[in-house]
């Protein structure tokens, strides 16, 4: 008999310049590849009924097998889920910054040591990092509660954002300061639902008892923590992950920080921790600015599916922009506020003092930055709705080579289906 | 707010082409249902009395022989589950917004036009016009002019709005635009605001200027002054003169036609004579239909025309009794010709004809509403408001001329929202949203379209009744089932259409 192929409403099938597909299940969080080969013949199923083999290696099988999509006896008009409406970014424009960054300044005892803060390396996860460049080394007065400070409080007002990010390390020798402007923040901001917390390595003696008094001041739920290892000093790793271990906040990232040319030690390390199921480890590989791009491609597919975390899978909340507005997902929604009310997209930026003082001009000019524009070839990759790689680092190994080496190598260890 | 769940929800069923359609009200979504497997539906909803009930009755569906498609249970039982079909949420409480929520709102998303209604006078009396009389609530025809004062009191009033919101929302370009009765009667006021908002705020921002034109007062020297401050020009023809005279005319009952198309003429020539580029010229026509209009006869005019359409819609239905003078025959032979037209929509649909030679009439009359349907917003709410898609007031503000602030052209003239002098009264906003949400409390728990209803403080004002919301259901049902009919002739025309950008395909 035959029947005909639907997908469940909440996946989206995007095709991309080359032929290849992605699958997004926005339900559940997940993604997968589609040869070209598996896109013509899942095209010919959605035109037309078939009498559809339930031979395992049939795409159409496997996509039922993945609970991507279903038969029926007549071809039904099921609506696609998503949340708002793709068109309304178009009716009445207007800026929404989901995510802020905070940028406090203070001194790092671990300048002179630091692996990334010395030599002009292009890191993967710039705004993921402790990392400040040359503001590690900054002795000032500031402190967090200076920080927070009225008119700190009205910029962040205009902006709103849902969630903020801090990063500075004066701030966890007050742990208590800070909590105190945490608690502060949740009453000024209307939206405000998280705070993540950037802490360097070398504060992981003062976790401890930031946690408790997280769970203490019963924000627990509200806010989150990255901290910043460098593969080179295990000893520090082993001592966060015993922390972990015993205690219950709902999230912590490990943003491990390693030379792509080290990927292989990398994942042997790795294996040595499965209790953290690689769930929370984020991998921040950096390269030389000259590395070979064949080079790159080799040392990725080092990591294999572990890279894959940097291909976020979008769910409905998520997929409207990057698919429909063509925002760059590790750039949307994103702004960064220095001590001295300066902004920027993001840290990368900051870093290489591109950021002007908040205002109407400087908000509209980061904006821009969000989107892809439809020249670029990340604009009309069938991954754009989740791929979370660095925009700069992406775009600095594209401009000499026309290739994505994430693209690459995805498509030759990813062939999922 | 305050929201507990009370009871489960059964979805609303339509029928199109002998196919059950399912509109689930919590989520918007549609489904539709496959012929063998409706009567197994009803039984789970007719036998589920509980959330725990259905989740169970549509899961043993799901793992059943009896049903065809035990899929698309499995489906509906997850849309119930992860996405809160088949529930009702009754609101019971919901937090007043202070002043600064509502003016930080409106600074993010509001002030996007100031309308300015230049004077109430007017050379003509079309016989649908909504200040003719025959509409509750609204003004009849006099001879009020703004005075340049109040113009120009307002106008400082909207760029102090946009100035304290710019850091909110920087990408909002200020709109003013130029409303009546005709406003060219009260051409000096135009030309005196728009030397004014030049010279002082210019400089500052891009400003984009709007009017709204019956296009019987334009001279060569208004033409010239409209082109040159590169005017958004909404000139009201109604299609070919037969269908335009019937309704747009004179006091003296004279059409118009003659005299519009002979300045639409004038029009084409000046852009010539001053060398304007195409980029430059943004005038297009808005149309207007009643029962007795021949649909057929306006597409074939205005396909043929050079100008563009940038809107067209039916005679406001609410509020009047307008409608009641037509027949029953009027409704057949209107529906027939309306019936010649979709069919030729489909096939523009079907054929991908909009790749190569849009037609702007059928894109602005069909295609925008198809979009926006396929498009429309599920599982989102709008701020303040529970339900419905209602603007917060202030999102837009239309100055009359005398001076006082309403919400937009649209609403009843008793609803206020300040004047120019104190600017926007938030108390008075406050009460608005009050009631209409109040109302909306109570009309809405219930109502199949709650979230997705285009019932706002214009439409509805803040009387409501049965019949009213009878008709908008009516209507989103009707706009569904055109989505679908689109959807079938070709799935690709929504993101062809919307998204030409977009770089990558979507498979359907």
């Amino acid at each position: 008999m035959k029947k005909f192929l639907n997908f469940f409403p909440w996946v989206y099938l995007l095709e991309d310049y080359d032929g290849y597909g992605m699958m997004y299940d926005l339900l559940h969080k997940k993604s997968y590849v589609l040869t070209v080969k598996e896109i013509r013949s899942l095209k010919k199923y959605l035109e037309k009924p078939k009498d559809i083999s339930l031979h395992p290696n049939n795409v159409v099988s496997k996509l039922l097998h993945l609970d991507l999509a279903f038969l029926s006896d007549e071809k039904l008009y099921i609506d696609r889920i998503r949340a708002g409406s793709p068109l309304i970014a178009y009716s009445s424009p207007t800026i929404k910054v989901e995510s802020l960054e905070l940028i406090l300044s203070g001194e790092c005892p671990y300048k002179k040591i630091c692996p990334i803060a010395k030599e002009d390396y292009l890191l993967s996860f710039p705004c993921q990092l402790c990392y400040l460049g040359e503001r590690c080394s900054q002795n000032t007065k500031l402190d967090s509660i200076s920080f927070i400070d009225a008119e700190t409080n009205k910029v962040i007002q205009k902006i709103d954002p849902k969630a903020i990010s801090i990063v500075g390390s004066l701030f966890t020798k007050e742990p208590e300061k800070l909590l105190d402007g945490l608690v502060q923040f949740f009453k000024y901001s209307n939206q405000l639902r998280l705070v993540q917390i950037n802490l360097p390595m070398y504060s992981v003696h003062t976790f401890s008892n930031l946690l408790q008094d997280v769970e203490r001041r019963h924000i627990n739920r509200k806010v989150s923590f990255n901290i910043t290892l460098f593969y080179n000093q295990e000893e520090h790793f082993r001592n966060i992950l015993k922390v972990f271990k015993n205690k219950m906040v709902p999230k912590i990232k490990m943003i491990l920080v390693f030379n792509l040319k080290d990927a292989s030690e990398v994942i042997h390390l790795l294996k040595e921790y499965p209790l953290t199921k690689y769930q929370n480890i984020l991998l921040a590989p950096y390269t030389g600015i000259a590395t070979n791009f064949n080079q790159i491609e080799k040392d990725f597919s080092e990591l294999k599916d572990l890279f894959l975390q940097w291909f976020c899978s979008p769910d409905v909340y998520e997929f409207v922009g990057p698919t429909y507005w063509n925002e760059i997902p590790c750039m949307s929604s994103h702004l960064l506020l220095d001590s001295e009310l300066n902004i920027s997209n993001c840290r990368w930026y900051w870093l290489r003092g591109i950021k002007s003082k908040f205002s109407k001009e400087a908000l509209r000019l980061s904006y821009l930055n969000w989107h892809w524009s439809n020249s670029e070839l990340c604009s009309r990759c069938m991954l754009k709705a989740g791929c979370f790689a660095c925009r700069i680092w992406i775009k600095h190994l594209m401009s000499r080579t026309a290739r994505c080496p994430i693209r690459e190598s995805l498509l030759k260890v990813a062939s999922i289906l | 707010m305050k929201t507990h769940r009370t009871k489960l929800s059964r979805p609303s069923f339509f029928e199109i082409h002998d196919s059950t359609y399912m509109l689930d009200r919590e989520t918007g979504i549609i489904v539709q249902i496959p012929r063998s497997d409706y009567s197994h539906l009803i039984d789970v909803l007719n036998n589920a009395f509980s959330e725990r009930d259905l989740a169970h009755l549509l899961n043993a569906k799901a793992n059943s022989h009896e049903v065809s498609n035990p899929e698309f249970f499995k489906m509906l039982a997850k849309l119930h589950t992860c996405f809160g079909a088949f529930i009702t949420y009754d609101v019971y409480s919901i937090k007043e917004p202070t002043e600064e929520e509502i003016f930080q709102l409106l600074y993010r998303y509001g002030f996007q036009e100031l309308m300015l209604e230049v004077t109430t006078a007017c050379n003509m009396r079309c016989r649908y016009c909504v200040y003719s009389g025959i509409y509750r609530g609204f003004r009849t025809h006099s001879g009020s002019y703004m005075p340049l004062n109040t113009a120009l009191k307002a106008i400082d009033m909207y760029f102090r709005y946009i100035e304290s919101g710019s850091e909110y929302n920087p990408l909002r370009e200020p709109s003013i635009a130029f409303f009546g009765g005709e406003p060219l009667l009260n051409f000096n006021l135009i030309r005196n605001v728009v030397n004014y908002v030049k010279s002082k705020y210019l400089r500052d921002y891009k400003v984009q200027f709007v009017i709204s034109t019956n296009g019987t007062l334009l001279t060569d020297e208004v033409i010239d002054f409209l082109l040159l401050n590169s005017f958004i020009v909404n000139i009201s023809l109604d299609g070919p003169q037969k269908e335009h005279d019937r309704n747009r005319i004179y006091s003296n009952g004279e059409g118009t036609f003659k005299v519009i198309m002979k300045n639409i003429e004038k029009m084409k020539e000046r852009v010539m004579k001053l060398g304007l580029s195409k980029e430059r010229i943004d005038v297009s026509f808005q149309v207007t239909f009643d029962l007795r209009s021949n649909l057929v006869k306006i597409w074939e005019f205005f396909k043929n025309c050079s100008i563009p359409t940038r809107v067209i819609g039916s005679v406001r239905s609410f509020g009047t009794e307008y409608y009641s003078q037509f027949s029953k025959e009027d409704f057949e032979k209107f529906d027939d010709e309306a019936n010649i037209l979709l069919n030729r929509f489909l096939a523009y649909v079907e054929n991908r004809e909009y790749l190569n030679s849009p037609d702007i009439f059928f894109e602005r009359f069909y295609g925008d509403k198809v979009r926006r349907n396929y498009y429309r917003p599920l599982l989102s709410r709008t701020p303040i408001y529970q339900y419905t898609r209602s603007c917060i007031p202030g999102y837009k503000i239309f100055v009359d001329s005398k001076g006082l602030l309403h919400p937009c052209e649209k609403t009843p003239t008793k609803i206020l929202i300040g004047n120019v002098s104190k600017g926007l009264e938030v108390k008075l906003i406050k009460k608005i949203i009050y009631e209409y949400r109040e109302k909306s409390l109570k009309t809405c728990y219930k109502c199949p379209i709650a979230y997705n209803c285009p019932a706002c403080i214009a439409i509805l004002g803040l009387e409501r009744n049965e019949e009213n919301c009878d008709k908008l259901i009516k209507s989103f049902l009707k706009d569904a089932s055109l989505l679908i009919e689109v959807y079938r002739k070709n799935p690709k025309y929504f993101l062809e259409t919307a998204f030409p950008e977009v770089n990558v395909n979507e498979c359907l």
